[in-house]
């Protein structure tokens, strides 16, 4: 047994509960409120110290409030964790190995590095999605899909959210940028319209747009709520060949946001969309030299919490659009000269590592796959000068 | 109700564990052995809730007890002799 090489500890209200500390694991998010008493059994987790321990479990998943929330995982102001447990050497051995403090070697430990199995595996760490499925769905016992909407739309399902990036990044982007490709007359299908939100701002412009989602009640209320040339149908797109009910090459331009990624990471573990497919019904319902529009959340960034400042819950693992300490530039910046320039571009690789690779230790492996290390992009040169 | 016989009639219509004898079955990590889907397992969790009138905490779910067949009757019978 021994101290996990992956801690860090700090008191988290010094000012007002010098005596409640907080000991954390940072990669796996585990941790355990403790009194200083507790600090001499992580040096030397065999002997006792003392006759008994003040714990506090204030382990959560901070998750649970929203995609954005602070994602540190336990409860920030030591004012709220109530009174303390008391507990004896052996209980508090096991709590520390539970929250990952204590471990029994590094080499097992490193091996939960690896993606869930399934619902009820906690023994593996698996990744952000997994846990947050996990939380919600065994845990909780509640829908996902409700908590995505959630962070995406008014209760009532009316329109985007305000009060976090999807209003202030995704939605302003979108009123901006929609007026420049959609033009009246247009013929555009809304896939996954959900509640018409985004096929409203469309059809104001005066396209013809149809809006299809597998949700019934979406459905109704985006008929209930529609404005200008737009219509609405149930259609369950994960459903094989339910695309084939539209007429071919009838569509100017298809839209699809916050979907996508699911034909790449399954919104059901062990049940894949079929991406194949999709793209085939893309390239059949659009006319030729039509256009498929896909906003999707960069795949760029990872959340980390950023202990110590509550205004800035968190912090991400990469200085994509500051790039004072490197020297690759970000990929519009990259690809607009050559766009600029007549270019196309006709394919794209993002170069990531290898879980399964067991040359690298695991763990880094297991972080350095979720985003790509290397990029290879493919531009074709204009046909004429 | 006989706990044991329910839960191994429900893996049966399930498609059935592996081994011949009772104590094979018993020992089947059942969510490994895929016999039951990581979505599935949300179904089993509502079906023996509402067989046994009893509730699952967090920590019933999270245990490694649940994760075999003779575990998680284990974990039902626990449950309802409290209840």
């Amino acid at each position: 047994m021994q101290l996990c090489p992956d801690i860090i500890s700090f008191p988290e209200s010094p000012a007002t509960h010098p005596e409640r500390w907080v000991v954390m694991n940072v990669f796996t998010r585990h941790c355990l409120g403790v009194g200083p008493e507790v600090m001499a059994v992580l040096a030397t987790p065999d002997s006792s110290s003392a006759a008994t321990y003040r714990i506090w479990r204030i382990w959560r998943f901070s998750h649970s409030d929203g995609l954005l929330a602070d994602p540190s995982r336990f409860k920030r102001n030591a004012a709220t964790w109530g009174d303390p447990e008391t507990v004896d050497h052996a209980t508090l051995i096991k709590l520390l190995k539970d929250q990952t403090i204590l471990i029994d070697d590094v080499g097992s430990y490193r091996g939960r590095f690896e993606h869930k199995k399934s619902l009820l595996d906690t023994h593996r760490f698996g990744t952000y999605h997994q846990q947050l499925g996990q939380q919600l769905i065994a845990i909780e016992r509640q829908d996902p899909a409700g908590w995505w909407l959630k962070q995406k739309f008014t209760p009532d399902l009316a329109e985007i959210r305000k009060d976090n990036l999807y209003g202030a990044v995704q939605d302003e982007f979108l009123n901006r940028w929609l007026p420049r490709r959609v033009k009246p007359g247009m013929r555009v299908l809304d896939l996954g319209c959900g509640a018409g939100t985004i096929t409203q701002k469309m059809a104001r412009l005066g396209a013809s747009v149809l809006g299809v989602d597998p949700n019934a009640e979406y459905i109704r209320l985006a008929t209930e709520r529609a404005v200008g040339d737009s219509a609405f149908q149930v259609l369950d797109l994960n459903a094989p060949g339910a695309l084939g009910a539209l007429t071919e090459a009838s569509f100017d331009c298809i839209y699809m946001s916050d979907a996508l990624l699911f034909y790449y990471v399954p919104y059901e573990p062990g049940r894949p969309l079929d991406l194949q497919r999709f793209i085939t019904d893309v390239k059949r319902l659009l006319k030729p030299g039509g256009k498929f529009l896909s906003l999707e959340p960069h795949p760029v960034f990872y959340i980390q919490p950023w202990l110590g400042d509550p205004h800035r819950p968190f912090t991400l693992v990469t200085e994509y659009l500051n790039t004072h300490w490197r020297i690759n530039p970000p990929l519009a910046t990259m690809a607009h000269p050559f766009l600029d320039a007549g270019f196309s571009i006709t394919g794209i690789e993002e170069l990531a590592s290898d879980p399964g690779n067991r040359n690298v230790e695991s763990r880094a492996s297991h972080f350095a796959a979720e985003f790509p290390v290397w990029l290879l992009v493919e531009f074709e040169a204009p046909a004429t000068a | 109700m006989n706990v044991t016989q329910s839960v191994l009639e429900f893996f049966d219509s399930r498609g059935g564990l592996p081994g011949s004898s009772q104590d094979e079955k018993l020992a089947c990590a059942y969510l490994d052995a895929k016999i039951v889907d990581s979505m599935g397992i949300i179904d089993m969790v509502a079906h023996f809730e509402a067989m046994f009138d009893v509730r699952f905490e967090a920590d019933d779910l999270q245990s490694q007890e649940f994760q075999t067949v003779g575990g998680l009757i284990h974990v039902i019978e626990r449950l309802r002799d409290v209840s």
